[in-house]
């Protein structure tokens, strides 16, 4: 798992989580107030059902009270004769009603009834002359009628739905005066005066249809559990209650859920997003980079680690950088010892190779020529026999000393030519120079290089009768492969040796016939591809 | 039941227009009589003529409605002397005993009515004049004159909103139930719906709804009527406003004459009831009542009378029905229906001023 992912798997649940947790202490902030303005709101609602229904309880106590202290009333009520009292006296309780009704619409209805409970009048304001009373506000008023009660209001709803607010009042026969309390069928007659309290009726409409729940009327007062609900007094023994469905506050609430959860999610996201990238920034990318240059190092494109001025990172960077350090430098110590003649210091046998493979493939490729001696001490035998390996060694450490400052010597005075020295075994060694075999460099070199045999090698004061025979061989020209190179330039050191030691042989200059047997080599092309390379992975002589 | 010349005012006013009649000196004094009656009810001639043979004046009460001026004659309080009603109404106020007896009333065979007017004001009144219900309407602005009922409760679309319907239920469901073939006095609650019906769809085309001689007074109202519901002798009344020009006419419609007929009669209250049945006596007088008949331009129940009047009068198919024409006498109404036709009166002038 990635540094990204890991930080992303550690973020995200918590980042959520506590969005989480602030979008539902949101939620529950919200549907209080929500309910707590829904419950001032239902108040108004039910206030302005109190002032309709006052209004109109108001207008139905102002036409009992003047009809019947109306003189057409009390004439009415004081006739006997029921076809005079219907033909002449009806039209003067209409009229005293008619002359109240507010010019509005208002729909306003009076009823009389004998004390033996016999309807003597009624009338109506309203569109239709044939409706009659109904029958649930005849029985409201034989009810007050027949009770002990001297008036009653209510609020009366017939089967065709349509809501009455009516007051009876008991009134006595003959002088209309205040009807007196309980049944008193033989003296007391009951006007009734209802009025369709349509604003009242359609607050109460308007209030069902928004809360999805009917107004209730109830008797006595609702005892208020909390929650969305309201009720109020509309007269004494009346109240009004209304309780929303479950539903009317679920799509606000469920709107605000949805809205809070895509802000939560959204929240989340850009929160985890701004934390994943300040964790990026200032912790997995110095990782990364230092990732990146410890893999850069593995895979040989770099050199060296960046070390960063921070904390823990930088602390690791720097650890890595120490190790990879150490690690170099082992690794050179111990290329060096590969490479190096523990005789004379000098590069061996295995540094040859590996230089002679290098510096043929940069002459292919870039056409420089390349230039190789091919050196053999002459007489070293005597002086090992004579004087001992010891003096042997030394001297051919000194000898190496030589041919690694003539090689520098004719390689650093800026002629662009570059050259190795190494010992091959025994008193053998060996030169690679990239530069012409006929050239200024190669030939100063090798003149320096046996100016130093001249009178004898000398090594701490003591001059050594030994000199060097060197074979000279060069690509392009003498051979096509490295391992053909050294045969050719081998090949001419034997020339050398035959001629007379203490010279140097050009394989190029060699006579046809002193081809190797078997060779048929031309001049300026060493011999057979097939000749037998010097064996690379003998160490060197000792 | 004559209709020449009334004003509308509600119950109230009427009180309150007795009140004041009351007040003025007249009314106080014992030689005065107090007479309930239509506006221009009464030949201003005749009245001088018996206030000069006898010094006693004459305060007219006036009214304009038949259920409002029931309710005055029924209240105690309200000086009537002497009050002209409707035939079909006396026999309610004699029977609850409201009402002198006038079948003992000495007058002479010239003074005396027809027979059928006779028994149709009963023991309790005096025939004193009779027309029919029709229509009247501005000749000078209909192209055709309306023959028929239908002309009015049907309207053709050039008299929607100038029509003026009558506000007693008495006569507006006459007018639709002898347009429908039933009988004007119908107490049948299906005659009575199929009416309302009839009249509810009139109610759009109605410009008001009180007769047409009241409506014409109106500020704003006048000029608008085109043609309305009347009785006999309304077009004088109607013509009086427009300077000589006779361009109000009545017509009685094809469909029948229906025949009222306006007794006097004398409140057993009143003060004086000799000098009010002495008025009676007078008014029944051939050559007054033929100079009422003259003025009212209805015809006199008084066959004496009725021979006075000039030819063209008498040939005038504005004042005597038609011949040919069904006669249709009007009766008593049936007590039981008389709330729900005063509610369908309401419920036509609520539909009206919904509008």
């Amino acid at each position: 798992m990635t540094l990204n992912r890991r930080a992303f798997a550690v973020l995200f649940p918590i980042v959520l989580l506590g969005h989480i947790l602030a979008g539902g202490a949101a939620y529950l902030g919200y549907r209080h107030a929500l309910i707590a303005q829904n419950v001032a709101r239902l108040q108004q609602n039910l206030s302005q059902l109190q002032n309709a229904y006052a209004k109109y309880a108001s207008l139905d106590s102002q036409l009992l009270y003047v009809v019947r202290n109306s003189s057409a009333f009390l004439t009415f009520v004081d006739e006997s004769d029921a076809e005079y009292r219907t033909r002449v006296l009806g039209i003067g309780v209409q009229d005293s009603l008619q002359s109240l009704v507010p010019n509005d619409g208002t729909s306003v209805s009076c009823s009389i009834f004998q004390s033996d409970g016999r309807q003597i009048f009624y009338f109506d304001n309203g569109a239709d002359p044939f409706q009659a009373l109904g029958p649930r506000q005849a029985a409201f008023a034989q009810g007050v009628l027949n009770d002990d009660v001297g008036s009653r209001t209510g609020l009366i709803t017939e089967g065709d739905d349509a809501t009455y607010l009516v007051m009876a009042a008991k009134v006595q026969a003959r002088t209309g005066g205040v009807g007196i309390g309980g049944p008193q069928p033989d003296q007391s007659l009951v006007m009734q005066v209802g009025v369709r309290p349509l604003r009242f009726e359609m607050i109460r409409r308007t209030m069902a249809h928004d809360y999805g729940a009917p107004v209730k009327l109830v008797a006595t007062a609702p005892v208020s559990r909390g929650g969305l609900s309201a009720s109020i007094q509309l007269a004494p023994g009346l109240y009004a209650q209304e309780t929303p469905s479950a539903t009317y506050l679920r799509g606000p609430l469920t709107r605000f859920a949805a809205v809070t959860g895509v802000f939560v999610i959204g929240f989340s996201v850009i929160s985890v997003g701004i934390l994943m990238l300040l964790v990026r920034r200032y912790i997995i990318a110095p990782v990364e980079e230092l990732d990146r240059q410890v893999t850069a190092i593995t895979e040989n494109r770099r050199k060296d680690i960046d070390v960063p001025d921070m904390g823990e990172v930088g602390r690791l960077a720097a650890n890595v950088r120490m190790l990879h350090g150490q690690l170099t430098r082992s690794l050179r110590q111990i290329r060096q010892l590969y490479e190096t003649d523990s005789v004379t210091g000098i590069g061996n046998r295995i540094y040859f190779n590996d230089r002679l493979d290098q510096f043929f493939h940069l002459s292919t490729t870039t056409g420089r020529p390349l230039t190789m001696l091919f050196i053999d001490l002459d007489n070293f035998k005597q002086v090992n026999d004579v004087h001992g390996h010891r003096t042997g060694d030394a001297l051919l450490g000194a000898v190496a000393n030589a041919l690694s400052a003539t090689v520098r010597d004719a390689t650093e005075d800026g002629t662009e030519a570059m050259g190795i020295a190494a010992r091959l075994s025994g008193d053998e060694f060996t030169a690679l120079i990239l530069a012409d075999p006929r050239g200024a460099v190669i030939t100063a070199l090798i003149d320096a290089f046996l100016l130093k045999f001249r009178g004898g090698f000398r090594v701490d004061a003591v001059s050594y009768p030994v000199t060097a025979s060197i074979g000279v061989a060069a690509v392009p020209g003498d051979a096509d492969t490295s391992a053909h190179l050294l045969w050719c330039a081998d090949h001419a050191m034997y020339h050398a040796k035959a001629s007379g030691r203490n010279r140097a042989a050009f394989y190029a200059d060699l006579p046809r016939d002193t081809a190797p047997l078997g060779g048929g080599v031309m001049p300026g092309q060493c011999g057979p591809a097939g000749l037998p390379q010097l064996p690379r992975a003998a160490g060197p002589a000792v | 039941m004559c209709r020449t010349g009334g004003r509308s005012l509600p119950a109230g006013a009427m009180v309150f227009v007795l009140a004041l009649s009351a007040l003025v000196p007249g009314a106080a004094r014992a030689n005065a009589l107090n007479v309930l009656v239509w506006e221009w009810g009464i030949s201003p001639d005749v009245v001088r003529a018996w206030t000069a043979m006898t010094g006693v004046e004459i305060n007219q009460i006036v009214f304009d409605n038949g259920d409002r001026r029931d309710l005055l004659i029924a209240n105690p309080n309200a000086p009537i002397d002497l009050a002209v009603i409707d035939s079909a109404h006396v026999q309610a106020f004699g029977d609850r005993g409201l009402l002198l007896d006038q079948s003992g009333l000495p007058l002479p065979e010239t003074s005396r009515a027809e027979a059928r007017w006779r028994g149709m004001c009963g023991r309790y009144g005096v025939p004193y004049s009779w027309g029919n219900t029709g229509i009247v309407y501005r000749a000078d602005r209909l192209a055709e004159a309306p023959q028929s009922w239908g002309d009015l409760l049907k309207p053709a679309p050039a008299l929607v909103g100038h029509i003026a319907m009558t506000d007693d239920q008495e006569e507006l469901l006459a007018a639709a139930l002898n347009f429908m073939g039933r009988p004007m006095n119908s107490g049948d609650p299906g005659d009575l719906r199929r009416a309302f019906e009839l009249l509810r769809a009139q109610v759009p085309a109605v410009l008001t709804y009180g007769l047409p001689t009241t409506a014409q007074q109106k500020r704003g109202v006048g000029g608008q009527i085109l043609i309305g519901l009347g009785g006999t002798g309304d077009e004088k009344t109607l013509n009086m406003a427009g300077a000589g020009k006779e361009n109000w006419r009545f017509v009685t419609p094809r469909e029948g004459a229906m025949v009222w007929v306006d007794c006097l009669v004398v409140p057993k209250r009143t003060r004086n009831p000799g000098l009010a049945e002495r008025f009676v006596a007078f008014l029944a007088q051939p050559d007054n009542g033929a100079t009422n008949a003259v003025f009212l331009r209805q015809p006199p129940p008084n066959p004496h009378a009725a021979a006075l009047l000039p030819a063209t009068m008498r040939d005038d198919p504005q004042i005597y029905p038609p011949p040919g024409y069904p006669i249709i006498y009007r009766g008593p109404f049936p007590t039981e229906s008389l709330p729900l036709r005063r509610r369908i009166l309401s419920a036509l002038l609520a539909l009206h001023d919904a509008q």
